[in-house]
Formats: structure tokens, sequence, C-alpha cells
């Protein structure tokens, strides 16, 4: 019998996230080794986007759950209609991404179905009907290989930006499930959402970031690697050092105790590369380190290291990038 | 008001991981242990918290024997008593069962806040504070960058993605866990130290929770296979010397015919 695997949707802007796409993509090359039943949930307030994209993706249908309550993100209106849902679908297992969204319901919704789920997977492979996923434990330093032993549904967790998207073209149809959310009045709600004045990704799905460290120097001093960052739609990390210095905001930390990032250039401007930040960022495909010290640690893991003065090389950077680009 | 923080000792940052010969578990023999560095934001907030609106604050872990040093550092920075479910191998659990543990003995108090860190830093789970919440019937806010303690209601900033943060009401009790950036934990003074040392601490044994003698096994969801260490990372080009402009060149050469990005 087909194993039947649900993948949890998230839209932004309207349209299906990349972090979707990467989870259906990953769920599809399961096939390989079990038969899989593919479909998808879309929770909202409003119709979901053209679920035409889905099906590229090789999801065969989707549940659409609509609601004006469902709006504002809310663990407990949300945890009734998901538990509802798998209560009467059972799926075998459960996928999505590892963002802000699921990485903190899906917890939720697995305690009250007696299941686990596994958090920030970077690889997902079968071992005969068992699905074991590998995650990066102690900021990267070991990969640990686990799965959900629970009776039930399982529920996994993929780190976005690890699993590439790919197509599988078939057709998505769309399936009503009417939400029964009566009686439900949750003591916590979102009362205001503050929209991020930044158009660009967040550091975890950025498939490029620009960071600086402690030698920028100033807070001013990080509008110098802003308008590269604008050229490549990147946002601006930075390492502990900055952000404790008060230069940059906490939620543009990179390193273990900020984001743990994995894009596919990310380029360090004054950043000596303590153990702390390295193991937020050394995942990512190429880094490219601007260091006056020749000696720094980054430069054991840059795959091109420049020793120089990142205040003379950004802004020459930035210029030529610009003609290219720009 | 009555607050209780969960708190978790974790390996230094700094500190390297080596596995087990059979791959099959982490070495911590030896490793200097720290209170998870988020929880130190938690232990700053219930502080903060109660010198706002007056009340007890409580500390609670599940941890082996020594776990109790991590304790002693937030009773030191101020927190008044400590609950100690005291399990060797702590490291073995998984999320579910250990949250399963706290529930138990936090339900036997009524707290009117919770707050937690917003992960631990050596598994990275990220799952206790919904677990909890859940298991006690209590609502939960993650990723808290600031918050205002109201009467009987709260209000909470999470960040979301991106620089989005939402703004939530919260009534009643709940569970919290804060992120970075929401305050700046004190050190412990010398006099904390001292008067951390003669705080009461509450032993608890699992079994003592009505947790049956194979409760490890029986409450487990998630479990671990095996260990390995990731491929070392090895150094690429390295360019010393270049003039600024030079240097530019070979960044964008780099930019366009290895990463392609543009």
């Amino acid at each position: 019998m087909a194993k039947k695997v649900l993948v949890l949707t998230e839209v932004k802007n309207n349209a299906f996230k990349k972090s979707t796409l990467e989870v259906l993509s990953k769920a599809c090359e399961l096939r390989s080794g079990n038969e899989l039943e593919l479909s998808a949930l879309y929770l909202g307030a409003t119709n979901p986007p053209d679920l035409s994209v889905l099906g590229k993706h090789g999801c065969g249908k989707c549940f659409i759950a609509v609601d004006p309550s469902l709006g504002n993100y809310n663990p407990e209106l949300y945890t009734k209609v998901l538990t509802d849902l798998l209560s009467t679908y059972q799926p075998d297992l459960v996928l999505a991404s590892f963002g802000a969204l699921y990485k903190d319901l899906v917890p939720k919704v697995a305690t009250r179905l007696h299941s686990g789920a596994v958090s920030d997977c970077v690889d997902l492979q079968w071992d005969g009907a068992d699905l074991i996923a590998t995650r990066p434990i102690y900021a990267g330093k070991i990969l640990q290989r686990v799965k959900v032993t629970a009776n039930g549904t399982k529920f996994y967790l993929a780190r976005p930006n690890v699993f590439p998207v790919a197509e599988h073209a078939t057709t998505c149809e769309p399936v009503t499930f009417a939400p029964n959310l009566q009686g439900l009045e949750p003591k916590a709600i979102v009362a205001e959402v503050r929209r991020g004045t930044s158009q660009v990704p967040d550091l975890t799905e950025a498939p490029i970031i620009v960071s600086g460290g402690r030698a920028l120097k100033s807070a001013e001093n990080f509008s110098i690697l802003e308008g590269l960052a604008a050229l490549l739609n990147a946002p601006v990390g930075a390492s502990r050092a900055a952000c404790d210095a008060g230069y940059r905001e906490h939620i543009w930390q990179v390193g273990q105790t900020g984001k743990v990032v994995n894009p596919v250039f990310y380029l360090a401007a004054g950043i000596s590369g303590a153990i702390q930040h390295l193991a937020g960022m050394k995942t990512s495909k190429y880094i490219v380190a601007i260091n006056t010290d020749p000696e720094a640690p980054i430069f054991k893991i840059a795959s091109l290291g420049v020793v120089g003065d990142l205040f003379k090389i950004l802004p020459e950077l930035t210029k030529k990038v610009r003609a290219i680009v720009g | 008001m009555k607050i209780a923080v969960c708190i978790k000792q974790v390996p230094d940052t700094e500190a390297v991981i080596k596995l087990a010969p059979d791959q099959k578990s982490i070495v911590l023999d030896g490793l200097k242990l720290i209170l998870n560095p988020y929880d130190e934001f938690a232990v700053e907030q219930a502080l903060r918290t109660k010198e706002a609106k007056g009340g007890e604050t409580v500390v609670i872990t599940v941890g082996p024997t020594k776990a109790i040093d991590a304790l002693r550092t937030a009773m030191a920075m101020g927190i008044d008593r400590a609950i100690h479910i005291v399990e060797e191998a702590a490291q073995e659990l998984d999320v579910a069962t250990s949250a399963a543990l706290a529930a138990k003995k936090l339900a036997g108090e009524h707290f009117d806040l919770i707050f937690t860190g917003v992960r631990a830093v050596d598994d990275d789970v990220a799952q206790f504070t919904q677990i909890l919440a859940e298991l006690l019937a209590l609502p939960h806010v993650t990723q808290v960058s600031a918050m205002e303690v109201g009467e009987g209601v709260a209000t909470v900033t999470r960040d979301v993605e991106g620089g989005t943060k939402e703004v939530w009401k919260v009534n009643g009790p709940f569970v919290c866990a804060v992120t970075k950036g929401i305050n700046e934990p004190r050190y412990a003074s010398l006099p904390g130290i001292m008067k951390a040392k003669k705080k009461p601490v509450d032993t608890v044994a699992p079994s003592a929770l009505g947790f049956a003698a194979d409760y490890r096994s029986t409450e487990r969801r998630v479990s671990p296979c095996s260990y390995a260490t990731p491929p070392e990372r090895k150094a690429g080009t390295k360019i010393d010397g270049a003039d600024p402009s030079t240097a530019a060149d070979k960044i964008v050469e780099f930019m366009q015919r290895e990463a392609r990005i543009i």
C-alpha cells in the first residue's frame, strides 16, 4: 500500500514559498524507495495562490482549509485544523520546512497526536520502511541520524535552502477541507504584524548573504555592505561580535547563537571566523572572505580568501558588481 | 506572580565535540559545561518580571547530578529556588520525554509565567517550549524579543522572519521562549554566588513523578540511530598583497565563474 505523505505549504506575497517547493521536491525524490501518495495542505484566510505550481513539483492533491480566523498565525487554531485533517486523512508522514511557522506549530501538533517530530533535517533517506533524517547538532560539529519511532503519523521538518527544487509535472487537484473552529477562543492571539521594511529574503532562506564583523567598527559602516547586498538582493548578516557591539540587530546574527545559514554564496567581510560563527555558515556552498589578518581562521574554510582592507576593497567590488548587474 | 524558568546545561559553545568509537554516542566527559546561552535571557527576563510585579522565581531542569551547577548559576543571578529532576542519562532522552518530566512537576504548582530559552545550543531541537505548553494546556509564544506584562494580559513581540515581527496579546498563564536581544543578562555577583549555595533545591526522581522504570523507552517519540563527524571543509585560493581593484576583480570573477550568482 502506498504511504501517504502530506506536505504543509507556506505562502508569502501570494505565492508558495521556495521552501515549500523544496520539501515537495524532496518528497517526490522519496518515491523511488517506497510507493507514495503525495498531497499538500494550504491553510489561510483567503483562497490559495495558483495550485499549478504545486502540480509542477509533483503534488497531485491539495487540501484547502480557508477560514477568516486563519489569517494570522495562531497555534491553537492551526493545531485544531491540522489535527482534524490528520485524524481523517491519516498520513504516514508529514513534511514541512523548518521555518518560523512550522518550527513553532509542528511540535504542538505532534504532541497532541502522541507522536514526535524531527527538527532541521538536512537529509532524508529510506531505511526499508523507516524514514531516517540526518540533522546537524552542536551547531554542525556533529551529524545525527535519527527517526521518529512513535506510532502513527511521523513528522519531519526540513532545513530551508538544502533540498534542490526539481520539476515532476502532474496536475494538482484542490480538495476543500472545511475547518471546524467553533467554540475555540485562543488565549494567545497575534494582534498586529509589523512587516519588515526589507524586501530581501530571510537569512535562513537567502541564496546570497553578505556579512560583516567587528572590523566594520560601527553600525554606520555597515552601509558599505548594504550597497553590495542590495545589488545581489541579499540580506546583510553579522557576526556575534558585531551584534554584541550594537552594530546590527540580533535577528541578523549568523552563528551558533544566531541563525544557521546555508546559502550558495556567503561573503564574510571583516569576520575573523570564531568557531561559533563558522558553525553557523560553514555549509555555505561558496565562501569568500575579506580580512586584513592573513592568519584569520575564516581563511581555513573560505573558497576564496582575500587578505586586505575591506574599506578599500568593498567600494571597488560594489562598483564592479553594479557595472554587471545594475 | 509565580514564575518558572526551564533551563538546560550544555557544553560550552567553544567545546570540541567527540564521538564514541562505535559512533553511537557523543563523549561529553571532561567538557566544560555551561548554562545554555538562550536560557540566560530566560532567567534574566524572569528576574525582571519579578522585580516589576513581585512574586517568586523558580528554576527547573531535567539533568544529571552535575546539572546542579547550572541551577546554582541561575540562583546566583537571583532566582529564588530550584527544582532538579535528576536523570543521569538526560542526554539520551528525547525532547518529548524531558518535556513530559518537566510538565508533570510544573503541573503540581500553579505558575503564572513559564520561561524557556528559544533553543538549546547542543541538540538545536527547538521543540521543548511547544511540547511543554501543549502538555500543560497553556498557550505558548516562541522567538520572543520583547514583552510587557500587564494585569492578566501580556503583550509579547515575536521575531518571525526577515525583520517581520508579530505583536501577541496573551491572556493568563503561558509559556514564553525568549531569544537574544530581549535583555542583557546580569552577571552573578559574589554575594549572589554565596547566597545561591544556601537556596533550596527540590531534588526529584522521575519515579516520584509517577514515571515507571522503563519510561525512557515508553515515553520516547524520536530515536537517534547513529552519529558522524561532518567532512572537513578545505581552504580554496588565497590572495595576499593585491591592490583593492585587482582584489575586487578576483572576487567578481569568482562570483561569475565559480558561484555563478551574477
